[in-house]
């Protein structure tokens, strides 16, 4: 191929290995021959438009074209539609993602400027918002504050350190200035209602005042910066720095430290949006007047805040009202306690005097009270006696054991049970005495002999005025039967008819008598005495009786005006000898 | 609402602090010039057309030049320039100052006061040392008392409507 000359006319006419040519003009020729005469004909009609082809057809030429009218084209169709940005994103997308793997250093030397001081103010914010915290954490841990912060973190399952971050981000802005930065004219000055303050205009010029004498005080401060904070105790003012204004807000409390970014933003809203108002200003503040709303929104606050004196107020009347509380409590209980041991001690008292009653054990202060005691078996219920005391079941726990009261009451009522005296028989107890009284018969006698001591508080037996019936009317017969007298007439020994009705009465005497001794275990027995025959005689007779007892005859010795009279006496003997 | 700051500069002990303390009533005590080194108080001037408020800077300074360099001064839409009456040289440094000033801020409004008229005896202002600065602040001086208030309100009333444009 390189020794063939291409021929400038001839064909080929188009690009050949990406060369352009120029169109030529055509040159003088000989005479044309037939074809050279077509083709010359061929050129003067065609010849334009195959030259404006052939630069159609020319890549650089096309590329210089397109150059030319890019921008144009991508502005008109930018504002036609959003085909084209639609169009480019998924490709600068590409590039981005291609750039930043390829050349990250490149992308991180682009935006450290930008983003650096961004992320310092951030992590310093958020470190001073956690010291914040630990501080406020440490000053009320002590503290009834800091206890009810530990209640409130173990009912809600937080952190100690969460709730107390939540109670102390307490705070108010006051006042909102925004100053104009290179005159200190106040450009707008908003504030809550009750705020006080000197005179918002000249606090605005001071404060730039002082801000600039920091400056100018102070070495490493440059003209860029500005002052940032006042504090003073809760008092503080936050001070934000925008090209032609800053924004200074006073705020008591702690405030959040996203509060600064909301300074900031707002700051750079209203240079965005009154950029040129500062531009332009001349002292006409009104200008500024349309800021006012997001000014406003500055005026942020936490109510339900525990640092301010009314709440502080209210935690100290919390305090007193817990211990007047506590007091009222402790009172009550006391005089509760007291009336529950007096009510307590009156149990024990009406227990006690009830008689067959004693508490050998007495707990006052138990819940239930025990009660251990010894209880005579005749006396009352003491179930029966707590429950008149007014204690419900179960408030006292009582255990009574057995025993004998002495008590002359109950050692009667026990007398007079075991021992069941008969009518006309009166019981009393002097001391450890029992002293009967009235007529009874021998049997109860016998009795009451026999068990008098075996009562409990029963030492001795009295008896001195206690009649045996049966004994008393043995005497009484022998008595009578003493009067009986058998009168003979001068020597008769023979019984008639008078001696007989004589000698009947006796032997009547003489069986009653039997019978009577026979009841307190003893027999009786007859004597007759007079002068031998005529008493055996008489003894005789009797003996002829039924019913009379034994009688033995004893002669008498003469006596003067009696040896003519039979008389008889009763004897006691030991054993029954009735027949 | 205009409100303006301005400046008074002159050289020290000419009466610049006691002549805002008898055009105002301030709530910042003296104590400001030597712990921030400035004083800023405010007063609503009359001007033809409305009011405006004035922002006055009273700035310490051991020399007049010094306080035309303070940055104290930047934004002022006017200045008060005092020199003493009883001083002549304090009026040669209240020329240097406008000159200063001028080269600093431009042509920024100024009104020159010569202060302490009530010094009769001592007084040495007269018209032709006082002729250069009414040619360098484009208007006459005005004297003033701070001492009697003598022409204290017309001093500030001339610096508003001329840095309001109504004067």
């Amino acid at each position: 191929m390189g020794d063939r000359a291409i021929q400038p006319g001839s064909n080929g006419g188009g690009p050949r290995n990406g060369h352009v040519s120029p169109p030529v003009p055509p040159s003088p020729a000989p005479p044309p021959a037939p074809a050279a005469g077509f083709e010359e004909l061929r050129e003067l009609l065609v010849g334009p438009e195959q030259a404006a082809l052939q630069q159609l057809q020319d890549p650089e030429r096309r590329v210089a074209e397109i150059a030319e009218a890019l921008p144009e084209a991508i502005a008109r169709r930018g504002t036609e539609d959003r085909l084209l940005l639609a169009s480019l994103r998924p490709l600068a997308q590409e590039t981005m993602t291609q750039l930043v793997k390829q050349r990250p250093q490149f992308f991180a030397d682009l935006f450290s400027p930008i983003i650096a001081p961004t992320i310092r103010r951030s992590i310093a914010q958020a470190f001073e918002k956690t010291l914040e915290a630990i501080r406020r954490l440490t000053e009320q841990t002590f503290t009834l504050q800091g206890l009810k912060w530990r209640v409130e973190a173990w009912r809600s399952g937080l952190s100690v350190a969460e709730v107390a971050m939540r109670h102390t981000l307490l705070y108010r802005v006051d006042q909102v200035f925004l100053i104009h930065r290179e005159t200190g004219v106040l450009l707008q000055y908003v504030f809550i209602p009750d705020a006080p303050g000197a005179d918002s205009d000249m606090v605005s010029g001071m404060l730039t005042a002082i801000g600039q004498f920091v400056r100018d005080s102070f070495k490493g401060v440059d003209e860029s910066q500005s002052l940032n904070a006042i504090r003073m105790g809760e008092f503080i003012v936050w001070i934000e720095a925008g090209p032609h204004a800053y924004l200074a807000v006073t705020i008591r409390g702690t405030p959040p430290a996203d509060l600064r970014e909301l300074l900031q933003d707002t700051l750079d809203g209203i240079h965005t949006l009154q950029a040129q108002q500062f531009e332009s200003f001349q002292g006409d503040v009104s200008a500024f007047d349309v800021c006012r709303p997001e000014l406003e929104a500055c005026l942020r606050s936490e109510s339900s805040a525990p640092l301010t004196k009314h709440n502080n107020r209210g935690a100290k009347l919390f305090v007193l009202a817990l211990v007047l509380g506590l007091i009222a409590w402790l009172v009550t209980g006391a005089i509760q306690a007291s009336h529950e041991r007096e009510r307590r001690r009156q149990l024990v008292s009406t227990l006690e005097a009830e008689p067959g009653l004693m508490t050998t054990f007495v707990d006052a202060t138990s819940k239930p009270m025990r009660l251990r005691g010894l209880r005579d078996p005749l006396a009352a219920d003491p179930e029966r006696i707590i429950r008149d005391a007014g204690f419900k079941p179960g408030e006292v726990e009582a255990r009574w054991e057995p025993y004998y009261s002495l008590v002359p009451a109950f050692v009667i009522r026990r007398a007079k049970q075991e021992l069941a005296p008969p009518d006309g028989v009166t019981l009393q107890v002097d001391g450890t005495t029992l002293r009967a009284e009235g007529r009874a018969p021998n049997a109860w006698v016998v009795s009451l002999r026999r068990n008098a001591r075996a009562i409990p508080g029963v030492v001795r037996l009295d008896e001195s005025k206690l009649v045996d019936i049966d004994q008393a009317r043995w005497r009484e017969l022998a008595r009578e039967m003493e009067a009986v007298m058998i009168r003979f007439e001068g020597t008769e020994d023979s019984l008639g008819q008078a001696q007989r009705d004589e000698l009947a009465r006796g032997a009547r005497l003489a069986i009653e008598a039997a019978a009577a001794s026979a009841r307190f275990g003893r027999g009786t027995q007859i004597e007759v005495t007079g002068e031998l025959f005529r008493a055996s005689a008489v003894a005789n007779a009797l003996g002829a009786t039924a019913g009379v007892p034994p009688a033995v005859t004893r002669a008498a010795p003469p006596r003067a005006g009696k040896e003519d009279t039979v008389s008889f006496r009763l004897l006691l003997t030991e054993a029954n000898l009735t027949r | 609402m205009l409100k303006k700051k301005i400046c008074l500069l002159g050289a020290p002990a000419v009466g610049k602090t006691s002549l805002v303390a008898r055009f105002v009533r301030s709530i910042y005590s003296e104590n400001y010039h030597a712990t921030v080194g400035a004083k800023v108080d405010k007063k609503v001037v009359e001007i033809p057309g409305g009011t405006v408020e004035l922002m006055i800077w009273d700035m310490a300074g051991d020399s007049a030049e010094r306080l035309a360099h303070s940055p104290y001064v930047r934004g002022a839409a006017g200045h008060l320039v005092v020199c003493d009456g009883t001083r002549p040289e304090t009026i040669e440094e209240s020329l240097r100052l406008l000159a200063e000033v001028r080269s600093l801020f431009g042509d920024v409004p100024m009104v020159t006061v010569v202060n302490k008229s009530d010094l009769v005896e001592s007084w040495k202002a007269t018209p032709d040392v006082l002729a250069p600065l009414e040619k360098e602040a484009g208007l006459a001086p005005i004297t003033t008392s701070a001492r009697s208030g003598q022409r204290v309100e017309e001093a500030f009333a001339t610096l508003a409507r001329r840095i309001s444009g109504v004067g």
